[in-house]
């Protein structure tokens, strides 16, 4: 049979034009000994695993926060027919909160389906307590006679009871796409997201506050539908994504603690997280203008609503606010991103690169001006108005790269960003950034790179914002806004000591100059420093190494008057982190072996000083030692064996959390969950089972 | 002041400049000279797979076969209808199944023959499009790196930059100051195998800031985070333009991966007369000469002003319902 080549290998000549086709003689090109799979086949894995002791920092994200045993249990599987159907399946961890599966399959060339399901657990914490009854539902109770002036007093010693605080996070993805042309690709997807569980939530009157085990109760459902083309010359994309959030606790009420302040304080509500929509269009395209100049673009047009029913403002009946404005928010916000890219090679070498976007967040919703009672204890405070902060970001992007004599490589660009807000104290901040970036290989095994980058940014005049009570210090700057200078420069060395071992380092250095803020951030700085080894020791034997550190500083200041700085802030945290790993065939085809080694400690230095020259605040630090070695031995071909031992040594020191029993502050109730310390071992065996 | 439309207009400006370059690049080019069919294998795969088998000491390919790469019915696939087989993506193979050279054969590595441009563009004749369209203008390309850096098409068990278990490493290889930041106390679930750079970042580019998935950073987060979208009655003015005025995504050495640790973190931006501009020095710690722990210890300002994403209470002015 005699074919004619398809355009897409005109295309990888660098040839898009229509020249006229030529043949490749395919007729013998049976394909009898492409060793494709048939039939079904697969894999079943099952064990036992124990996990040494409990710890819910352990378990976080892993779903081995219990102590005990647990079930090692995997699967997966594959279909192929000759008609063209096939299907992959994965499962892995179904015997822990952290499960997941997926399936794969489709008709060849016409459709193609993808099923995801995954959960991931999160615990918040061991040790919590708390007198609440209630936990994870919309209200919060205590017994009768619980209310008192101060925790000193409260009886908690009967009626504290331990509670898991977390949820998981369950998210199931369903997408099919039909394949039916060569061009056109049609997807359709949808993906929902549930949460539940609880999660720590304080909770105030006036002076004193509470640490609740909140609800979570989310549902978060996203449904897109896109059609794809794409021709010799240009693709084009077109989407709708519409998304849904549900909270089915809308509001948490709970039962004041502490002794009502005015006579029927006694309960507070909060509003949880509100009902939202999103819907966006979603569009972009890219057209080869000519062999050495491509432009794409796309945009999106969003529309984000909210209208869920107000609460009241108060539960304390004896206060009588005046009616809502309105029963709801009828909150909308239209959005609207876009950007156009284009790149061009005009000389041998060189390639031009320019860019512009527009980000738009309009927040329509109305300003209604809103009866206020503060923590359900006073009425009769001025009525507030809310302010739907908008913002419009434009960006301009130039950048160009010089392939010069031997290896050299010489980079550069100016970006400029304008963002113009409403409500806040400025209305346009305009930022200019130029960088140039340098990399050659002086000789064959050193490669070499630096960049560095200056961006200024300034605004337009620092005003006022629409805010509630006292006035602004006027000499504040707040960072987001502030005028700014910041300097980074990153270097990177990669040496290929042989065909087997590469080394490879480098170094960040970044530095944020407030300089016209007198109150507030004045200054940042960042360092980091890592090196990496990939080694290939042998055909069986590869081995990677790395280790890093980094440092944060900031500096800022405050003032007590309301006017000139009367004390300083500085805040520091080093980070270095230690890695090792190592995989080994030890009996080929037999027995393969492996370590991953890590070890990182953490710490963190506060220092507020006044004119009192107080002592810095005690250290925070976290150190993590960890080891996982694994084994799998192939008994036969259809048999092997797995073992794996996982050991992890955790202990952090925090004055925020260390020692905060739900007592400890006579105004502040807390669940009692300490800093976090485990040393916790898994180990488990399992056998699997090829068909 | 720079607007829109003064962008727009240097925009112009700069396509006008290039226009005339593009018609001499056009003219000026010449195609590379096609190849002849006598150049391809007599069998096509089953030339290639007489090496390239389970036995071979170079490489096997018998992985690709499980792969979408080799599905016979789609005629978009190497191996559909009328497909070139191995040599749609390799390039002619006659060559090389004679001498048995590396060098008479795309090989998609560094050293191979082929200059890196066009080793990209046989993957980008099938897969240019969708969520590639910016690839041209990203940062990856602009790196000049090769398709295959990242991706491994002929892998037993799938393409591990597909995989979420598996694609980090292959990130962290050069972003390796993101390799520290998933090792801190909180971060996101990367090395868990729970969430992948991809859930966030296109690393095929886009017109996003550090090529996000999303136009904007509050939108790529508030993906999953839906519950923080809004809007809401009382905003706070930095979580609806920035989540990162406050949260490090990679990875923070404190809690709710914070920037900062309270009540520093809030007095950068409050500083009014009464509570917020105290100086909260060490002397307010539990025990200590000054009082005032709450605003220091747990939640510290969250103990009160727990919504500090925003409340949609009619008394939540404050964030304090």
């Amino acid at each position: 049979m005699t074919i004619y080549s398809p355009l897409f290998l005109l295309g990888a000549l660098g040839v898009l034009s229509a020249t006229s086709a030529w043949a490749v003689d395919t007729s013998a090109w049976k394909c009898e000994s492409c060793p494709y799979p048939k039939g079904v086949g697969g894999t079943v894995e099952v064990g036992i695993g124990n996990v040494s002791d409990r710890s819910a920092k352990f378990g976080d994200y892993t779903g081995l926060q219990r102590k005990g045993a647990y079930a090692v249990l995997g699967a997966s599987a594959t279909l192929r027919d000759p008609d063209g159907t096939y299907a992959d399946l994965n499962a892995s961890d179904l015997g822990l909160d952290s499960r997941s599966f997926s399936v794969r399959g489709g008709r060849e060339g016409l459709i193609a389906l993808d099923v995801r399901y995954d959960e991931i657990p999160r615990y918040f914490g061991d040790g919590a307590q708390t007198p609440f009854l209630g936990a994870g539902g919309a209200t919060l109770t205590l017994p009768a006679g619980f209310a008192s002036p101060g925790t000193n007093t409260m009886p908690l010693a009967a009626n504290l009871r331990p509670i898991d605080l977390g949820y998981t996070a369950r998210r199931l993805d369903l997408s099919g796409s039909w394949l039916g042309t060569d061009s056109l690709n049609l997807r359709m997807g949808f993906r929902r997201d549930v949460r539940d569980g609880t999660r720590p939530q304080y909770a105030s009157f006036l002076s004193t506050a509470a640490q609740l085990p909140a609800p979570v109760d989310h549902v978060t459902d996203v449904l897109e539908l896109a059609a794809a083309y794409s021709a010799a010359k240009w693709q084009a994309s077109l989407a709708y994504q519409w998304s849904q959030f549900r909270n089915g606790t809308p509001a948490l009420t709970w039962d004041n603690p502490f002794t009502a302040v005015v006579p029927g304080a006694t309960r507070g509500q909060l509003a949880l997280a509100p009902d939202n929509e999103l819907q966006q269009i979603i569009g972009s395209a890219a057209y080869q203008l000519a062999p050495s100049i491509r432009a794409s673009a796309d945009f999106a047009i969003g529309r984000l609503t909210q209208n869920q029913g107000f609460l009241a403002p108060t539960l304390t009946a004896s206060l009588a606010p005046a009616p809502l404005p309105s029963a709801s928010l009828d909150g909308k916000v239209d959005t609207f991103n876009g950007s156009v890219r284009i790149t061009a090679a005009p000389l041998t070498g060189l390639r031009l690169n320019a860019s512009y976007a527009r980000d738009v967040h309009d927040n329509r919703t109305a300003r209604q001006t809103t009866p206020y009672v503060e923590t359900d204890i006073f009425a009769g405070l001025p009525a507030r108005t809310n302010t739907p902060f908008s913002h419009w970001t434009d960006r301009v992007k130039l950048q160009a790269d010089y392939r010069g004599p031997a290896t050299l490589r010489l980079a550069g660009g100016a970006e400029y960003e304008q963002r113009e807000r409403n409500y806040t104290e400025v209305v346009t901040t305009r930022e200019t950034t130029v960088w140039g970036r340098v990399s050659l290989q002086p000789v064959d095994m050193l490669g070499l790179s630096l960049k560095l980058a200056h961006a200024d940014r300034d605004h337009s005049t620092y005003g006022t914002a629409v805010w509630f009570g006292a006035a602004e210090n006027p000499l504040l700057r707040k960072y987001n806004l502030a005028a700014r200078l910041r300097d980074s420069a990153g270097l990177r060395i990669d040496l290929t000591l042989s065909d087997t071992l590469s080394v490879g380092l480098s170094a960040d250095y970044a530095n944020d100059d407030y300089h016209r803020s007198v109150i507030g951030l004045t200054e940042a700085r960042s360092g980091s420093v890592a090196v990496d080894v990939a080694w290939a020791a042998s055909e069986k034997t590869r081995l990677h190494a790395f280790a890093q550190g980094e440092s944060i500083r900031s500096l800022q200041s405050g003032s007590q008057n309301v006017g000139l700085p009367d004390w300083t802030g500085r805040s520091k945290d080093r980070f270095e982190v230690l890695g090792f790993g190592v995989k080994h065939a030890a009996i080929p085809d037999k027995l393969d072996i492996g370590a991953d080694l890590s070890s990182s400690r953490s710490r963190s230095d506060i220092d507020v000083q006044t004119v009192m020259m107080e002592p810095a605040f005690p250290r925070a630090s976290t150190s993590l030692d960890r080891v996982k070695l694994y084994a799998t031995y192939k008994v036969d071909d259809k048999i092997s064996l797995t073992g794996s031992f996982w050991h992890e040594s955790y202990k952090a020191v925090d004055w925020r959390t260390d020692g905060l029993m739900p007592a400890a502050l006579i105004n502040l109730l807390t669940l009692g969950t300490q800093t976090p310390r485990y040393r916790v071992g898994a180990v488990s065996v399992s056998l699997r089972y090829t068909f | 002041m720079m607007n829109s439309r003064m962008l727009l207009w240097m925009l112009a400006l700069l396509f006008g400049l290039l226009a005339p370059t593009a018609s001499q690049a056009q003219a000026g080019s010449s195609p590379s000279p096609l190849p002849r069919a006598d150049q391809y294998s007599a069998k096509g795969a089953d030339t290639c797979l007489g090496c390239h088998d389970d036995e071979s000491k170079t490489y096997s390919a018998s992985a690709l076969f499980k792969t979408k790469h080799a599905h016979r019915g789609d005629k978009r696939s190497p191996f559909g209808a009328g497909g070139l087989q191995c040599e749609s993506c390799h390039g002619p193979g006659a060559l090389h199944a004679r001498t048995k050279k590396a060098e008479h054969i795309n090989t998609f590595k560094a050293d191979a023959a082929l200059p890196l441009a066009q080793r990209n563009q046989v993957c980008l004749g099938c897969h240019q499009g969708s969520t590639r369209n910016a690839w041209h203008a990203g940062a990856h390309e602009r790196a000049e790196l090769a398709c295959s850096d990242c991706h491994r098409v002929h892998q037993q068990h799938g393409d591990p930059v597909l995989s979420k278990a598996s694609q980090t490493q292959t990130c962290l290889s050069c972003h390796m100051g993101q390799r520290a930041d998933f090792h801190k106390p909180s971060t996101h679930p990367v090395l868990q195998g729970k969430m992948a750079c991809s859930d966030c970042h296109n690393a095929h580019g886009s017109s996003a800031p550090a090529m996000l998935v999303k136009a904007t950073l509050n939108q790529t987060c508030t993906g999953c985070h839906a519950d923080k979208r809004g809007p809401l009655l009382w905003e706070h003015a930095p979580v609806a333009e920035n989540c990162a005025s406050c949260h490090t995504p990679h990875g923070s050495v404190r809690a709710a991966m914070l920037t900062k640790t309270p009540p520093l973190l809030c007095q950068q931006c409050h500083s009014p007369a009464s509570h917020p501009s105290v100086a909260r020095t060490s002397a307010g710690l539990p025990g200590g000469s000054a009082g005032g722990a709450a605003f220091l210890v747990a939640g510290s300002c969250s103990n009160c002003h727990t919504q500090v994403h925003g409340s949609n209470h009619p008394s939540g002015a404050k964030l304090l319902r």
